[in-house]
């Protein structure tokens, strides 16, 4: 029913910054209200696409880790025996609830957290070369997810 | 911040004084790892006379975006007093809280601001940016030349060679304890510090840990006091300088380190300075390490807000700080 989320996040902001904004008297007050503002939007923005956003992320994580896995199996050091013993990939998320998908997300990002020794080291260890492509697929990946999130007003 | 109690607080204090009072109590937006609250305070003295003083009261908040030591910042203050590197004298010290419900200190107003954007890009500032910029280089080699002994409760590193593992292991340790994700990318780049370690410094320095454009009073005469030292320990020097060069701190949104003049430039006065040659590898390792502690504050204070231990609004906006950080760290180790 209307007003969805998104609408009434907007009508929050808007009646805070009507009737609350013009009372604010201290620069402190004045700033946690700034703050506020941002806030607001920033929630807005990720309400809509958050599910699309995590379904998109959770399958493009799980491709990389799998290709990362293969290239670790023909890596006959310890480290990549142990790296794959240790690294199995999670279930995929068993609904569309927001909860569900998130701890997916997070149980892939674990994941990818502890081959990312390895996976950083492949780019000047001879040893390492067959991860190579996965690192820059990867790198590739977490830059572009890092500037889906960016908030322009606070990035140099 | 209750006026009448931090009156009271300034009667035990001194007690010659009588007619304490206490006006013009505000406190001071950003400051995200301690409270700021400036006061006027005025008293008769023990001669009669009466005395008016502009002060700072810096307070623990509740939840923040770092653990920090009050007694540190004090002593730091304290013993920089006349030593060259502008600092406020500071008066009085609380550690129970007993007064104004936490721990906090008391020092002098000093005159001058602080924001850096204005300072970066105000066309009014123009000539005021270049001498500025040799100041606060001047005053960086002078603070790494301070004796680090005159300040004993100075977290230092077992040895010289330490500093740059000792300091990793610090934050990574940090990381561990506060964050409430996987972090891959900082797991990424402290493989990468662990790999490309600095040659060790000469000795240990007093490193402030937060010097940058922002934590520094000005006024037209060029800088009045450098602030915010919660950071502080001993280390290596160069620390400071990958700190002020991160990207967040170009205020100006081109390449000047701190909005302010060119890297090379700024390296170059600090040298000149009297501080110790900067090696290039160096200066990056602490820079990309400066990135991953940036992003390690706003890991702190993302957890603050998420258990509910402040209600600062600028520490749920700082987490989205991060995003930025974390596509300039892979820029820098890709």
């Amino acid at each position: 029913m209307r007003p969805y989320p998104e609408e009434l996040l907007r009508a929050l902001q808007g009646g805070i910054a009507t009737h609350l904004a013009p009372e604010l008297q201290s620069n402190y007050a004045k700033a946690q209200f700034g703050f506020a503002m941002l806030l607001f939007n920033i929630a807005t923005r990720d309400y809509d696409t958050a599910v699309p956003d995590l379904i998109e992320a959770n399958r493009t994580l799980r491709s990389l880790l799998n290709e990362a896995m293969q290239a670790l199996a023909v890596i006959a050091t310890e480290g990549a025996a142990e790296a794959r013993a240790a690294a199995a990939l999670p279930p995929a998320a068993d609904s569309l609830r927001l909860a569900a998908l998130r701890a997916e997300h997070d149980d892939l990002r674990a994941v990818l957290s502890k081959l990312a020794p390895l996976i950083e080291a492949a780019g000047d260890d001879d040893a390492l070369a067959p991860l190579r492509e996965s690192r820059t697929a990867i790198y590739a990946y977490l830059a572009a997810d890092a500037k889906k999130r960016i908030v322009p007003i606070l990035s140099a | 911040m209750n006026p009448e109690r931090l009156a009271a607080f300034l009667s035990s204090q001194m007690p010659g004084a009588s007619g304490v009072g206490v006006s013009g109590v505000a406190r001071i937006p950003g400051g995200a790892s301690r409270e700021t609250w400036a006061f006027d305070a005025s008293w008769t003295d023990a001669e009669g006379r009466r005395v008016e003083r502009s002060f700072i009261a810096r307070r623990d908040p509740t939840g923040s975006l770092l653990e920090s030591n009050n007694d540190l910042e004090f002593e730091l203050y304290s013993a920089l007093a006349g030593s060259g590197i502008p600092v406020p004298r500071v008066h009085w010290i609380e550690r129970d809280g007993t007064s104004l419900e936490r721990p906090f200190f008391i020092m002098e107003r000093l005159p001058g601001e602080t924001d850096a954007r204005v300072l970066a890009t105000s066309p009014d500032l123009a000539a005021l940016r270049p001498v500025i910029a040799r100041q606060k280089a001047e005053i960086l080699a002078r603070l790494h030349g301070f004796d680090i002994d005159a300040v004993p409760s100075l977290e230092r590193p077992p040895s010289a060679a330490a500093s740059a593992p000792h300091e990793v292991a610090r934050w990574e340790q940090t990381m561990r304890q506060e964050m409430l994700e996987p972090q891959p990318v900082l797991e990424i780049a402290f493989s990468w510090l662990k790999r490309h370690l600095p040659a060790p410094p000469a000795r240990l320095a007093l490193v402030h840990g937060d010097y940058r454009s922002g934590n520094f009073l000005y006024d037209s005469s060029g800088i009045t006091g450098v602030l915010d030292w919660e950071m502080a320990h001993a280390g290596d020097p160069v620390e400071d300088l990958g700190w002020l060069v991160i990207k967040s701190w170009r205020w100006a949104r081109d390449d000047r380190v701190g909005g302010l003049c060119p890297r090379d430039e700024f390296v170059k006065m600090y040298e000149d300075a009297g501080g110790a040659k900067v090696d290039p590898a160096a200066l990056k390792f602490w820079e990309v390490f400066s990135n991953v502690k940036f992003a390690i504050i706003f890991i702190t204070g993302t957890k603050s807000v998420v258990q509910g231990k402040t209600a600062d609004l600028l520490l749920a906006l700082t987490a989205f700080i991060n995003p930025g950080l974390e596509v300039e760290l892979l820029d820098l180790i890709a």
